[in-house]
């Protein structure tokens, strides 16, 4: 497996109950997984785990084979290799969109880095864009340039809270399929959160729900939309 | 990684610290090559100080511009240096106990008797023999032991308005609770050394019980809750708010000679009295120094207190702070002369420092602010 | 589903505190701990001989005054800084422009030589008596000018705090309140119905914040009660200390202040309700300002004018007067080391707590834990407690410092067996100590307006905590970090009772200077020191508020 989360438990300090509550979840490499859930069932805590944002009260995370969290080690966020786009994007205000995208490109040759940060920018329809202040964008701009900011440095494992919610439908589905095509081309491991089934069906290999802090599988949940009203046994992912 | 960041952090830290503590260093350096270039003839002399003089550290709750005179006249004479810490008589013997065996002070001067008894009794002054001290320091005003000496002499005495006050009837200190002076009385607050001496100088008079009811008199004649300095006390009485002010003699010859013609007007209109003339004689006090337990450059020190006791610099003392010289060789200034000769208390000074704990008792006690 | 908080837990943690920010934290914090803990640790090995006495003749006095100095300033500050500032941040008025900074500048001004000052204004030989008396023959009741006493004091330390107050409601006025403000506005709100109505409660936790600040300057001061004669704990812990040398009393009384502080700290905690975080999408958009027109403009301009007057511009013309009198007499070429000194102390000091105060702050919130926030509540203690027992706790430590390292003098060769703690290093480490928590407060505000989720994201682009923090905050703290760095600067320059206890030898600053003539009621001879103190502030007071102004910006 390229990604095992097993029994994860976390609860945020100054809350008295569990947000995540021992949480399973196998993804293979390549595979491109969507969480599903009620808002606040804990979708964003969960990858906050996997990038060493929070620390978990127990349970293991590997990725890649690496042990990232158990009861001895933890790897820092910036050692994990893992690329996220933030559910409020989190674009430095004090940036240009260029100087955004280049940040995370350290490791890379200093000659390759503008034409990579164009390349990402191209992707998201954004290539124009370069030398605007994040906050001269709309919503939906900022939202796709933090996507290309992921992307630049190329992950193995890409994480993305809502990547589309403020996109009008046309685009989302010419960059979601645009996506897809990336992410299967680099072979890039991807998990994100999303309200959207469309979203959901069109670039998930496999999706997972969260209910209680915990994961369940989709399929076992219900496959149309008349079977989940009838709010069948769940399975419980181990 | 980590490590390399976490022993980035410590270095700098570290270099931090030895900057400032250099930046320090640096800037004492500074401060004697400023005084060079201010005056360049010294600076052969400071020079020749160097294969002869030495220094000499001190600590002083006294600070008056003069007195920096006089060390520099010292240093002139000698070649030897002085370094000063000014700072508050109490905290000054706080940090000589702290710092204990390894001080770096040589000498203690304070402005008042019982902290140089309360230094002496903690074991921080030494006993220093010398012949010129007891030929230039009447016995009165030495530590029976010798661990100090007096420098300057202070009376505190009785202000009084010329016109409003029939100076017959105020002879006496205990004259200020009579009922005459109901709410006439100006004095400072208890926390102020100079009238805790003065307490403690009643209770090693007149006994504790005198003592305790002189306060209580002064309590409930008091014009005003106490409050300001002993200038402030003064010009109370020149405003009206009282007739009658307690102060040290000292702060009313600066007043006559204030730059602020106002002061002079105010101190014009006083009159003072020397209490107890034909008792115990009038209160006074000293400002005193003594050789710190720790010292390492003694026989600097003792050089340093022979010339402060000697005629030029104890002329200088009451010339420039309008104090009384210790040195009997030596006149006042003339305005104190024109106050005349008055009658001493006849105590130990060390007494002042044995009795100061129960005097803040007795000033708290009977509510004295 | 209850969390457990076991043991295991804790281990977790730990690999997550392996790096160089929270263990540098965690040295900061224990040499912060140690001077404290040690006069605490002195209470358990000596008795208090007079406590009994304290208790009957003097603690309830103590109590008393310092109950009604805290209730009054506090009132009062609050009243006139929330006014101040919302009339700044709401209207437009003649001067304003000038006002908005203008009303920061009583901070330059030391309470005590404040107090001074106005005594020697108001007193029988200062100029309102004077040119009465001496021109018009006039003479008045003293007990019209007489500010030597309870209330006295809380009007000088009302003029010269409130810009605590002042400063810190207006920057979250003009910053956060907009679209609240003019909602109520629109709503048709009288202006007296929007302010205590809306302005006052929207703004509790920066007035609260301010009013703490205030507060704890008031226990702490000493030279103007001392002066006054209103007798507080500071006062009472010098006699019973240096005066009747009863160490444990002392102690005890320290005890009894440091309740008291943690009272206020608690209360002001309950009162600032749960911390707000900037709004996370909307942009603050800065309050728009009404004009005032005719008479209510230049009533708004007369009451700004009335408290610059009388918190800054009068004292500064009496101290010039005075030292036109004393000029000759006083100045020397020693005046240029005593300004490069308090220079010196002064920007080394405030240097040092911004870079330790960013070191705590930012170990802090990336940790949020119990343990880190425990790290940052010790940084107000020095704060809390009076300069002289910060003072005795420091040198205690240093001495024991110094003998601990007397092989590593005799090795080296320094011939001095308390080098460190006769050297400057001492003082400053105690200015850090006593600081720590005004530098802090601006660190921590300025992340907390930050939040976490650039530096998450820049994490999570493979740049460290260290890198981060170069690339990432500082650009975005920039005006904290430079407003916590000048208000250290104004205290420490301001600073007093620990510069006097614990300078090294032949080393004078401004402060110590005028103090060396104020003690002796040379107070006219004070005024050259005090002024150049009054200066260098209040130049640093402007910067502080170009800083303020470009952020808002
Ligand atoms: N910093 C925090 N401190 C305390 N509780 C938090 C914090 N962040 C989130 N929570 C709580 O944890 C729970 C899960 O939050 P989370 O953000 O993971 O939900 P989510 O599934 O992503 O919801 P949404 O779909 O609305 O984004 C919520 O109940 C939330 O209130
Ligand atoms: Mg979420």
């Amino acid at each position: 497996m390229y990604v095992e989360i097993k029994d994860l438990c976390f609860g945020y300090t100054n809350s008295k109950e569990r947000t995540v509550h021992d949480f399973n979840l196998d993804i293979e490499q390549g595979e491109i997984i969507s969480i599903l859930g009620e808002s606040g069932s804990g979708k964003s805590t969960v990858l906050r785990l996997l990038c060493g944002l929070e620390i978990p009260e127990k349970g293991t995370i590997h990725i890649a084979g690496r042990t990232m969290t158990d009861d001895r080690t933890f790897v820092a966020p910036e050692k994990r290799g893992i690329g996220i786009v933030f559910q409020d994007y989190a674009l430095f205000p004090h940036m240009t969109v260029y100087e955004n995208v280049k940040f995370g490109l350290k490791a890379w040759k200093r000659k390759d880095r503008s034409r990579r940060v164009q390349e990402v920018l191209e992707l998201v329809n954004m290539g124009d864009y370069s030398k605007r202040y994040p906050h001269e964008l709309s919503g939906g701009q900022q939202q796709r340039i933090a996507l290309a900011r992921s992307l630049a440095p190329a992950p193995e494992l890409l994480l993305l809270d809502e990547p589309f919610s403020n996109l009008d439908a046309d685009l989302q589905v010419k960059i979601r399929n645009e996506l897809k095509a990336i992410l299967k081309q680099t072979g890039t491991t991807c998990i994100f959160v999303t309200h959207d089934r469309e979203d959901s069906r069109a670039l998930a290999d496999r999706m997972v729900t969260m209910r209680d802090g915990a994961s369940y599988d989709w399929d076992s949940l219900c496959t149309t939309r008349e079977e989940e009203s009838q709010k069948p046994e769940l399975v419980r992912l181990k | 990684m980590r490590n390399k960041w976490l022993m980035l952090g410590l270095t700098l830290l570290l270099s931090v610290f030895v900057l400032a503590a250099c930046g320090g260093g640096e800037q004492e350096e500074d401060t004697s090559s400023d005084q060079e270039t201010a005056d360049t003839e010294e600076t052969s002399e400071e020079n020749a100080s160097e294969e002869t003089g030495g220094e000499v550290n001190l600590y002083t709750g006294r600070h008056y511009d003069t007195d920096q005179e006089l060390y520099d006249t010292f240093t002139e004479e000698t070649g030897i240096e002085v370094n000063v810490i000014e700072g508050d008589d109490d905290e000054l013997i706080a940090r000589l106990d702290r710092e204990g065996e390894a001080s770096e002070a040589d000498l203690l001067i304070t402005a008042d008797a019982g902290r140089l008894h309360r230094a002496k009794s903690q074991d921080l002054l030494q006993s220093l023999e010398s012949d010129t001290l007891n030929e230039n320091i009447p016995e009165k005003f030495r530590d029976p032991d010798n661990n100090w000496f007096g420098l300057t002499k202070r009376a505190r005495v009785i202000a009084y308005h010329k016109e409003r006050v029939d100076e017959e009837n105020l002879q006496t200190y205990m004259d200020l609770t009579n009922e005459e002076y109901q709410d006439k009385v100006l004095i400072r607050s208890s926390s102020n050394i100079y009238n805790q001496s003065l307490v403690a100088s009643m209770i090693a008079t007149e006994g504790e019980d005198a003592a305790k009811e002189w306060a209580q008199g002064i309590v409930d004649n008091m014009a005003r809750d106490p409050q300001g300095g002993d200038r402030d006390q003064a010009k109370a009485v020149a405003a009206g708010e009282g007739d009658v002010a307690v102060m040290n003699t000292y702060y009313l010859g600066k007043m006559l000679n204030s730059e602020d013609e106002e002061e002079v007007k105010v101190a014009e209109q006083l009159g003072i009295i020397f209490p107890n003339q034909d008792s115990t004689g009038t209160h006074v006090n000293i400002s005193g120094i003594g050789v710190t337990a720790s010292s390492k450059n003694t026989e600097n020190a003792q050089k340093f207190i022979e010339f402060l006791s000697g005629e030029e610099a104890q002329k200088q003392f009451a010339e420039a702070n309008y104090e009384y010289p210790v040195n009997p060789d030596v006149e006042a200034s003339e305005l104190l002369q024109s106050w005349g000769e008055f009658k001493e208390q006849d105590i130990s000074l060390n007494e002042l420092g044995e009795n100061n704990d129960r005097a803040i008792q007795i000033m708290n006690e009977v509510g004295w602010k | 589903m209850e969390k457990d908080v076991s043991s295991l837990n804790v281990r977790r943690r730990l690999p997550a505190y392996r790096n160089g920010w929270s263990i540098l934290s965690f040295i900061i914090v224990i040499l912060i701990l140690i001077p404290n803990v040690t006069i605490l640790f002195n209470f358990f090995t000596e008795k208090a001989e007079n406590w009994g006495h304290i208790t009957e003749y003097i603690l309830p006095d103590l109590l008393k005054n310092t109950g009604l100095l805290i209730a009054f300033t506090g009132l009062l500050t609050i009243i006139i800084g929330t006014s101040l500032a919302w009339l700044i941040s709401a209207y437009d008025f003649p001067l304003k422009k000038f006002f908005k900074w203008a009303l920061i500048l009583p901070l330059a001004i030391p309470p005590y030589i404040a107090g001074y000052t106005y005594n020697g204004i108001l007193n029988y030989t200062g100029v309102i008596q004077t040119t009465l008396r001496n021109t018009w023959g006039i003479e008045v009741e003293q007990k019209y000018f007489d500010i030597l006493n309870l209330p006295g004091a809380v009007f000088i330390f009302t003029l010269f705090l409130y810009p605590y107050v002042y400063t810190i409601t207006r920057a979250f006025l003009a910053n956060q309140s907009a679209s609240l403000i003019e909602n109520a506005r629109l709503l048709g709100g009288s202006p007296l119905e929007v302010f205590f109505r809306v302005v006052l409660p929207v703004s509790r936790g920066a007035v609260v914040g301010g009013v703490s600040l205030v507060l704890l300057e008031v226990l702490n001061d000493y030279g103007v009660v001392q002066y006054f004669g209103v007798p507080t704990f500071s006062t009472a812990i010098f006699q019973t200390w240096f005066g009747m040398n009863d160490l444990n009393s002392a102690i005890k009384l320290s005890a009894t202040l440091m309740f008291i502080v943690f009272s206020i700290l608690i209360l002001e905690k309950l009162l600032r309700g749960r911390k707000k975080y900037a709004a996370t999408t909307a942009k603050a958009r800065p309050l728009r300002a009404i004009p005032l027109s005719g008479g209510r403009g230049w009533a708004a301009f007369s009451y700004c004018l009335a408290i610059f007057l009388l918190g800054f511009l009068i004292p500064l013309i009496q101290l010039v007067d005075w030292m036109f009198l004393t000029f000759e007499k006083v100045a020397s070429s020693e005046f240029l080391t005593l300004i490069w000194n308090s220079l010196f102390v002064s920007l080394t000091g405030a240097l040092l707590i911004v870079f330790f105060a960013v070191i705590i702050g930012n170990f802090a919130r990336t940790h949020q834990s119990r343990l880190s926030k425990s790290a940052a509540k010790v940084t107000i203690l020095g704060y809390s407690i009076p300069g002289a027992v910060i003072a005795v706790g420091i040198s205690t430590v240093f001495i024991d410092l110094d003998s601990g390292l007397s092989r590593f003098y005799e090795m080296t060769g320094v011939e001095s067996r308390l080098f460190l703690s006769t050297s400057i290093v001492i003082l400053i480490s105690s200015y850090i100590i006593r600081f720590l928590a005004i530098g802090y407060n601006s660190v921590e505000s300025g992340f907390d307006k930050i939040g976490n989720k650039y530096t998450e994201a820049s994490r999570m682009l493979g740049m460290n905590m260290t890198k981060t923090f170069f690339k990432v905050d500082v650009r975005m703290l920039r005006a904290p970090l430079i407003s916590g760095f000048l208000l250290a600067f104004i205290e420490i320059i301001k600073e007093l009772p620990l510069t006097l206890i614990l300078r090294p030898f032949n080393f004078g600053t401004l402060s110590t200077n005028a103090f060396k003539y104020a003690s002796d009621e040379q107070i006219h001879e004070a005024a050259l020191s005090s002024l150049i103190i009054v200066l260098i502030s209040a130049a640093a007071v402007f910067i502080f508020h170009q800083v303020l102004e470009k952020e808002s910006n």
